[in-house]
């Protein structure tokens, strides 16, 4: 093949392509959620007093931190999907435990301390541990086959940031049905269902995202 | 030095989009509340 020739095969190449990691991600997420969003207002749907509850600050804060998590994650994933060895991933999530940390500390010192048990176990522990991962499912598959196409170079970081980006999503989801408002609660136990589903997506990452 | 830098700047962009975030969902809150 002359030089002239093998630019050309891979200028087809790349024009063949096309979209961008950050847009399949974009579309898988958006494709998984969908369907997500169907079970969820086939199951649960929203809480009554979603108006009333926009006006509390613990809710509002309890969606950002899922949407910047939500963000943050997709950064992670996206770059987690690359051939690229990512130094300190961690930092991506450093960002996201200190907000974190802040909302404990505030809820902390508004709430009285007698009331800070049952903040943090709250009335929806069990079905914000089932929830979550299953309204994660459905985007954790849908990211999982578009790192199929991407050639990750950790294949079990990539199938744990798939599954950290699709909690998020699955998180956003279950908060406007989940009445426990409590930054203690939604750390714990939305924190835990998204350990679960980031180990899922670490277990299955290992096995399907190898090349 | 230059890890802690993008650390810092890391924890910046992200405690700087959920501030924007609060404020809106606040204002929509506020908006509906009316």
């Amino acid at each position: 093949v002359k030089t002239e020739q093998l630019v050309q095969v891979l200028v087809a190449d790349r024009a063949r392509a096309g979209r961008s990691p950050g847009r399949l991600l974009t579309i898988a997420l958006l494709a998984g959620g969908a369907i997500s969003l169907g079970l969820f207002f086939a199951t649960l749907g929203p809480r009554q007093d979603l108006v009333p509850a926009l006006s509390t600050w613990r809710f509002d804060l309890k969606v950002a931190l899922i949407l910047v998590a939500l963000g943050v994650t997709f950064a992670l994933c996206r770059a987690l999907g690359r051939p690229v060895l990512l130094p300190h991933p961690g930092r991506y999530l450093l960002s996201l435990a200190v907000l974190a940390a802040i909302a404990v500390a505030i809820e902390l010192a508004v709430a009285p301390m007698d009331t800070w048990g049952r903040r943090l176990v709250g009335s929806n522990s069990l079905i914000c541990l089932t929830a979550v991962p299953a309204f994660s499912l459905a985007p954790l598959v849908a990211v999982l086959v578009m790192l199929r196409s991407a050639a990750p170079s950790s294949p079990a970081l990539a199938g744990a940031a798939a599954g950290l980006v699709a909690g998020s999503a699955g998180a956003l989801l279950y908060a406007f049905h989940c009445f426990d408002d409590s930054p203690l609660f939604v750390v714990t136990w939305y924190g835990l269902a998204l350990a679960l589903v980031t180990t899922v997506g670490w277990l299955v990452g290992r096995r399907v995202l190898s090349w | 030095v230059k890890r802690v830098q993008t650390s810092f700047a890391t924890i910046a962009v992200a405690t700087s989009a959920f501030l924007v975030l609060l404020g809106l969902l606040i204002a929509i809150g506020a908006l509906l509340g009316r």
